[in-house]
């Protein structure tokens, strides 16, 4: 570092000593020097040349650093000086005044002349810097004009060349002394031209420009050169002197040549593509137009100039296309719009509209050029695709067919225009309406369910062959002519109709387009139809297909629901679950929650939870998984248990890999439910056979064995090892007076195929005999061969007991009822002898009658015939009575049932008592419903229970006057309630249950059988016989029968 | 004679053979018959005013013979009845002839007996009916006198001479005089047992 500082202030003495601090200190340094020197040296007349050495130092530095430095040692050497004038040794003492005068004159000299001397220095330097400057500029303006490029001259006012550049010698060969010469070099064409041009301006004193073609002395050749010159004018306007330069504008040239020749290729080039081509300015007016594109447009080139060429834009798209082509402007860049044009016969296309912009060197826009190329049918088709999409989605959607269809209408409708387009589907062998938002309703609804034919307008007919039919005029069609009338009206005059296939290849619908007017398709329609009936049928068959698969899926669902089967998934690798809506039917849980292992463990029964977990672990731990099988209970939210089956089976990827578990879970807690109640039915059956002592037995055909159940065993009182499985066992064990008969019986069953009942006694090894009833039934096989006779034994020795009591219980019942009937005929002798007397008493007054009639003179015949049939009718009457007797009294009859009117019944047993009552002053009285419905009853039981009634209330009433009333009347729950009330003593309320009871009497003659008797008889007859105290006096007996007794 | 003075034969009994045969027996010895099965269709039917009979069966099905007896004494029906029953005892038939029954005959009785019983029936209700007539005509003539007349036909009937009936009624002996003998006129009596009698039969009881 130090060494480098050095360096640098060395150089800085070596040049100048620039530092102010440092030219003060030299300028102290070269004082003081001088000052010592002066001292030190011995001087004549040191003052003289003190004065002059100090004036000298004054004098360099201000030459040098300036008078601001001079003066500064002009004090510094008045200083010195001041000190040098007294005698040596004394330090500063002016004790002359010559001193003073002598010092003031220094400092004046000093300063004064170093003033003059920094003046003299400073115009020095001046002087020798503008020098320097001259000169400088002068060397460079000629290297300039030597190095430029351009060939630089200048000529006198004459004309005479005074200066030519190194260019224009090295280029010409001539030297600058050669110049005049100059004319020579050029091109011998131009050089007359030149020289006049030069000549006029050398008399006008106008600038020359001018074009002329310069030989290059190197190789001889010509070069364009342009020539230009100034002149240069004193303050008088007068000429001095003319500068000028020549620029090679060869390249220029040819460039310029080549371009025009390559515009007028492009051009053509332009004018033959079959693209539509222009160009426009930058302020987007256009400017040119290809010939392919006029002649598209039909618009002549000036038609098309500027913004004429926005006629045959279409009006929709115009100011997109505007707005387009404003924003490629601005960003200056390649840019594409897309716009419609009309072609000249009206029909208008899409075009992409590219515009690219052409630049200058410099980068500026100088024109645009543009391509519009057809771009109709990838927009047919991006349409199509856009409208493919849009109905695609709608069937994803599931929105409804019509709906669907309709929206295709639409969009086809939408592609071009003049058409109505309709959609029909093909059910069975009918069309049904599918979509036509444009025709009329009224036409769509008499489409709408026609049965297609070979003849049926042009869709029936369609999908009847299954071809494209084209109908190009309604009106006159043959195909039409059921269906004009309906078409007709609604001015529809075209329908073109194509069938619409699934994949299939089944006919499933019709796409049809009407027209207004006769009309036949062109290719481009042909085209459109295929695509769209392409579309419809995808639609068509989505739509189908998912509604089979909602269908099927609901099918399924309610297989579930009828099965309570529910289906589930596991996905291995998510382990998410799927569930089946069943599922979580049989969870009884929310179908929105999210099934997880947990939830399942959570829900299962605990006593089935640790075999479920251990099953799984088993089944997850092998490496190749089978069908699994489990049953397991689970318990829901309220309690109940449910047995499931559960069912899993794996699903395995390429790889061998368990990607998922798919499984079944069944609701089987019915069938358990249905197994518990058969086992329970099983064990109560063999339960019921013991207890109602009925065995079961079966006899095989084939084999002639015989299985018994358990209870047979019992009832014939087999010993355990008794062999029993052949019939002549069983045969055996009949008592001897059954056995060839029930054999007999038995073997005629299995012959005749037909059932065998029979009942006979078994005599046990004991001895005991026990009555047996059989029953047996045969069992065929298909061919109508008998397999085996099943058959059941009841134990019916109980049974047999029980009824022979019950028939001597009977019999005894009956010869009391007899008795009862016998007692009370006797009680009522006296009534009955009048019963019979009133026939008798008649009949002979009529008689007598009869005998008077006769003696009339003439005798009265016609009043004699009268009587004697009133005699005839009275004696019937006797007889009857007599006869009914008879079948009171009648002894032990069976009782016979028969229909009876009780109210007749109840006339009868009044007429009976009528002269009893009389004598005990009893009144009778009856209230008899009317319309009583006949009963199916035993008539003398009946006359029996109400005798016993009626005679029961007299007798409650004897010895004082008393009614006697008979009611009957109907319930309201269908029986027939009959009753006889007494104003008599009344019941012994303490006694009213012993009433009923055999043998139970208060009265001193009675047996007291009748009021028991008549219970008996009215409950065989399915009825209630009951007694109540009367409000005020007496009694009343109430029976009821059942008025269901009527057949 | 009007056909209201033919006897009527009414005959109620609920046995239809004995009905009958009554019927036709009376009608074969020409007399008219009408016969009911019930008392109250018997109550309710017109009967013309002429002497008439009832054959009756004590036995009936609404009310019994006596009963309907008692029902016509009460409503002052008077006709003479004949009962005639299944059986008699002695209670019931001295119930009905006190009640005032003509006859009481059980069945089967003999036809003579019933149409001699009918007869005698008859001829007394004749009789009933001719002095029920003329005591009829006294009360119509007993009914024209005024008041005082009535008061003097009184007194005079309790046997007091004039005077002292004028005494009684404080009016001149002429006066009564000319009452008893306007009594005398409008009563139609000859004498005064004649008129005596008269107010006998009219129940007039004697001033005491």
């Amino acid at each position: 570092m130090g060494s480098q500082g050095d360096r640098s202030s060395d150089m800085m003495h070596a040049r100048a000593v620039e530092n102010p601090i440092l030219r003060l200190l030299i300028c102290i340094a070269a004082v003081g020097v001088l000052t010592a020197v002066l001292y030190t040296v011995p001087l004549h007349d040191r003052t003289l040349s003190a004065v002059l050495a100090f004036l000298f130092l004054v004098w360099t530095v201000s030459y040098f650093w300036g008078f601001r430095y001079a003066l500064f040692v002009s004090l510094l050497a008045a200083l010195a000086f001041s000190w040098l004038l007294p005698p040596v040794g004394v330090f500063f003492q002016l004790s002359d005044s010559r001193d003073i005068f002598a010092l003031a004159a220094f400092l004046f000299i000093g300063i004064t002349t170093s003033y003059l001397s920094d003046r003299v220095r400073r115009e020095a330097l001046n002087a020798r810097r503008a020098e320097a400057a001259a000169r400088r500029s002068e060397e460079g303006l000629r290297e300039v004009i030597e190095t430029m490029p351009a060939m630089a001259w200048s000529a006198l006012p004459d004309g005479s060349n005074a200066f030519v550049n190194r260019q224009w010698a090295e280029y010409t060969g001539l030297s600058a002394e050669q110049t005049a010469g100059w004319l020579s070099t050029v091109h011998p064409e131009d050089a007359s031209g030149h020289t006049e041009k030069w000549r006029q301006s050398l008399a006008t004193g106008q600038p020359l420009e001018h074009e002329v073609r310069l030989r290059r002395i190197a190789d001889g050749q010509y070069r364009w050169f342009l020539v230009r010159g100034m002149p240069l004018r004193d303050e008088h306007g007068g000429v001095l002197k003319w500068y000028g330069i020549a620029t090679d504008i060869e390249d220029h040239k040819r460039a310029d040549e080549a371009l025009r020749a390559s515009e007028r290729e492009l051009n053509l080039i332009i004018n033959t593509i079959p693209a539509l081509s222009w160009s426009a300015r930058t302020d987007g007016t256009a400017d040119f137009f290809n010939q392919h594109y006029l002649d598209f447009v039909g618009l002549s080139a000036e038609q098309a100039q500027d913004w004429g060429w926005t006629v045959a834009v279409h009006p929709d798209d115009l100011g997109g296309l505007a707005g387009s082509w404003q924003s490629i402007m601005a960003t200056g860049k390649v840019g594409e719009a897309e716009a419609r044009l009309r072609r000249f016969d009206g029909e208008y296309r899409w075009f992409l509209f590219r515009a690219n912009p052409l630049r200058d060197e410099s980068g500026n826009i100088v024109k645009w050029f543009g391509i519009n190329t057809d771009i109709t049918a990838r927009k047919r088709a991006e349409d199509l695709l856009t409208g493919e999409k849009r109905i695609l989605e709608m069937v994803a959607k599931g929105d409804p067919l019509n709906q669907i269809l309709d929206g295709v209408c639409r969009f086809v409708e939408e592609q071009a225009s003049g058409f109505l387009a309709s959609v029909l589907l093909v059910d069975g062998g009918r069309l049904r309406h599918g979509g036509a938002p444009s025709l009329p309703r009224t036409y769509t609804d008499a489409i709408d369910g026609l049965t297609f034919g070979p003849s049926t307008g042009s869709c029936g007919t369609a999908a009847y062959r299954g071809e494209q039919v084209i109908v190009v005029d309604i009106a006159t069609d043959p195909l039409w002519e059921n269906y004009r009338e309906a078409a007709l009206p609604h001015s529809l005059r075209a329908c073109w109709s194509t069938p619409v296939f699934s994949s299939q290849g089944k006919v499933i619908g019709t796409f049809a387009m009407y027209y207004r007017e006769p009309r036949s398709p062109s290719s481009h329609d042909l085209e459109t139809i295929e695509q769209i009936t392409h579309l419809v049928g995808v639609a068509i068959e989505r739509k189908l297909i998912q509604e089979a698969l909602q269908r099927s899926e609901s099918y399924l669902a309610e297989a579930q629901r009828l099965t309570h089967t529910g289906s589930w998934a596991w996905n291995v690798r998510t382990g998410a679950y799927f569930w089946s809506q069943e599922i979580f039917r049989i969870y009884d849980c929310d179908p929105r929650m999210v099934p997880t292992w947990d939830f399942l463990i959570e829900k299962t029964h605990p006593e089935d939870r640790a075999k479920i977990e251990r099953r799984v672990k088993i089944e997850s731990l092998k490496k190749e998984w089978k069908d699994f099988e489990s049953d397991f209970r689970i318990v829901l939210t309220d309690e109940t248990i449910k047995h499931l089956h559960a069912l899993a089976h794996p699903v395995v990827d390429e790889s061998g890999e368990i990607t998922e578990v798919v499984g079944t879970i069944m609701d089987v807690t019915e069938r358990k439910r249905a197994e518990e109640k058969l086992r329970r039915s099983e064990e109560s059956l063999l339960e019921a056979q013991r207890l109602s002592h009925m065995g079961s037995w079966r006899h095989d055909i084939a084999s002639g064995a015989v299985i018994v159940s358990p209870e047979i065993l019992r009832i014939f009182g087999v010993q355990p090892d008794e062999d029993t499985s052949s019939a002549e066992f069983w045969f055996g064990r009949n008592h001897p007076e059954d056995q060839q008969r029930i054999r007999e019986l038995f073997e005629k069953s299995e012959r005749l195929k037909t059932d065998y009942e029979g009942d006979y006694r078994i005599v046990l090894t004991d001895g005991t005999i026990k009555h047996l009833h059989a029953v047996a039934h045969p069992v065929l096989s298909l061919s109508g061969e008998l397999v085996e006779m099943i058959g059941t034994t009841i134990d019916v020795t109980e049974r047999k007991r029980a009824e022979e009591e019950r028939e001597r219980l009977r019999q005894l019942e009956t010869d009391l009822a007899h008795m009862n009937r016998v007692t009370m005929l006797g009680e009522l002798a006296s009534s009955l002898a009048h019963e019979l007397n009133q026939p008798i008493a008649a009949a002979i007054t009529s008689a007598n009658a009869c005998s008077r009639w006769l003696a009339h003179n003439p005798p009265d015949l016609e009043r004699a015939r009268a009587a004697a049939t009133r005699i005839e009718h009275d004696g019937s009457r006797a007889a009857e009575i007599i006869q009914r007797l008879r079948a009171f009294y009648k002894t032990g009859a069976p009782p016979e049932r028969e229909l009876v009117d009780i109210n007749e019944v109840a006339g009868e047993m009044l007429a009976l008592l009528r002269d009893e009552a009389d004598q005990h002053s009893i009144s009778l009285r009856t209230e008899l419903a009317t319309q009583l419905p006949q009963i199916m009853a035993d008539r003398v039981q009946l006359q029996q229970v109400l005798l016993n009634l009626l005679l029961n209330g007299m007798e409650a009433m004897t010895g004082r006057a008393g009614k006697l009333m008979i009611r009957s009347q109907s319930t309201e729950d269908g029986l027939l309630l009959i009753s006889v009330s007494d104003t008599g003593v009344g019941l012994p309320c303490e006694k009213l249950d012993q009433l009923f009871r055999a043998f139970y009497t208060t009265k001193p003659q009675g047996t007291g059988m009748g009021l028991a008797i008549s219970r008996s008889i009215i409950e065989a007859h399915g009825g209630r016989l009951w007694a109540t105290a009367n409000a005020e006096r007496g009694a009343t007996f109430h029976f009821t029968l059942p008025a269901e007794l009527q057949p | 004679m009007s056909v209201a003075e033919v006897p009527t034969v009414f005959i109620i009994d609920d046995d239809a053979g004995m009905r009958e045969s009554i019927h036709d027996l009376v009608e074969s010895v020409s007399l008219h018959a009408e016969s009911f099965s019930t008392a109250q269709g018997f109550l309710s039917g017109e009967r013309q005013d002429g002497p008439s009979c009832l054959v009756l069966d004590v036995r009936l099905p609404d009310t019994s013979g006596l009963d309907l007896q008692q029902e016509l004494s009460r409503a002052g029906i008077r006709i003479p009845i004949i009962f005639i029953t299944g059986y008699a005892d002695i209670p019931m038939t001295v119930k009905a002839m006190k009640s005032g029954a003509v006859e009481f005959l059980t069945k089967p009785f003999r036809e003579q007996d019933l149409l001699d019983v009918i007869h005698r029936a008859l001829r007394c209700d004749r009789g009933i009916r001719e002095k029920q007539k003329q005591l009829a005509e006294l009360q119509k003539r007993y009914g024209t006198l005024s008041a005082r007349e009535d008061e003097v036909m009184n007194l005079v009937v309790s046997g007091l001479l004039n005077k002292q009936i004028a005494a009684e009624l404080g009016a001149s002996e002429t006066t009564v005089k000319i009452h008893r003998g306007r009594v005398m006129q409008k009563m139609q009596a000859k004498s005064l047992p004649d008129l005596v009698r008269m107010a006998d039969r009219l129940k007039i009881s004697p001033h005491r």
